[in-house]
């Protein structure tokens, strides 16, 4: 082989390489669509998984309710789409919990944990997407640059 | 053709980088979310055990003494947690004689929160907090026949009420 020739690659690979390329950035948008949406909810899920850990415990954060200590699991992270919100895809994760039954025939200990649960999934996509915490204690929604999210807490 | 390298193999050896970077920041966050609620755990239980030690001095009358060693109750490394990364248990501890419970405060900042309390119920409600000495070293829990008498450093164990 002579010297000039080395180092060289076959027009096969680069027709391969553009062919690759076009079919990537065609589709980019929808990856990131996805990706972005199964971030939140593995987001969601985490945080929903530790606030029902520690209210299983028997922890409460600040001024929330005290809750007696027992069995407190996430059972179920849904993410439905339910329309839009603004110019943004409006998603709502209804989570599913199971608790005792001292629990559940406490409506001030149902609403205390849920309403930590839904606030703890919450607190965790607003991280996940900004890196940060947020601010206020305790937040309804959380806006990204395509999305909308809330969510709805529900005892098995 | 000495010393030379595939394009294809540079190509993946980039795409592998990113993946497993991506894959030790998501294990990062789940590490931490599980130190935190064993850490939680840890507290509570600590509070079980200065509470368990508090009703049996109450319930065994005059004279019966119990004794936290630092191997059950180790202040130093829940204080070393909370300076290396602002978590662990929040000091003191507090007694809280009018509500008979002790309030355990979790810093929870790394993960979303702020501090989350814990109390564990207890039955007496005159606990009182000495200095430890040579004879009642921290965390000893006494009964004197009026007051139940907990040996700890202010900074660690107080009381209220």
């Amino acid at each position: 082989m002579l010297r000039e020739d080395r180092g060289q690659i076959s027009i096969e690979f680069i027709i391969l390489i553009g062919a690759i390329m076009v079919m990537v950035v065609a589709v980019f948008p929808f990856i990131t669509r996805a990706n972005e949406l199964s971030k939140a909810q593995a987001a969601a899920r985490d945080g929903a998984t530790f606030a029902a850990g520690m209210r299983g415990m028997g922890y409460k954060p600040g001024s929330d309710k005290e809750t007696p200590p027992g069995v407190v699991k996430i059972t179920r992270v849904d993410m439905v789409k339910v329309g839009n919100y603004s110019n943004l895809d409006w998603y709502r994760f209804y989570i599913s919990v199971h608790a005792p039954d001292y629990i559940l025939d406490n409506t001030t200990y149902r609403q205390s944990l849920c309403g930590t649960i839904a606030n703890q999934a919450l607190r965790y996509v607003y991280y996940a997407f900004n890196g940060r915490w947020p601010s206020q204690s305790t937040i309804s929604y959380v806006n990204t640059a395509r999305y909308h999210f809330t969510v709805s807490c529900t005892f098995e | 053709m000495r010393a030379q390298i595939s394009i294809e193999v540079a190509l993946m050896t980039g795409l592998a980088i990113l993946v497993i970077v991506s894959l030790v920041n998501v294990q990062f966050e789940r590490f931490s979310l599980a130190r935190e609620l064993g850490e939680a755990g840890e507290a509570k239980m600590i509070g079980t055990l200065i509470a368990g030690a508090i009703n049996n001095a109450y319930a065994n009358g005059k004279g019966f003494q119990v004794y936290l060693s630092e191997e059950q109750v180790n202040f130093t490394r829940l204080g070393e947690a909370e300076k290396m990364y602002g978590l662990g248990v929040s000091l003191p501890i507090i007694i809280n004689n009018t509500a008979r419970e002790i309030v355990i405060a979790k810093n929870m900042s790394k993960t979303g929160g702020s501090f989350w309390n814990v109390t564990v119920p207890i039955i007496p409600n005159n606990v009182v907090r000495l200095n430890p000495s040579a004879e009642y070293p921290e965390l000893t829990v006494r009964n004197n026949g009026t007051n139940i008498l907990i040996y700890a450093d202010a900074a660690h164990i107080n009381t209220v009420g």
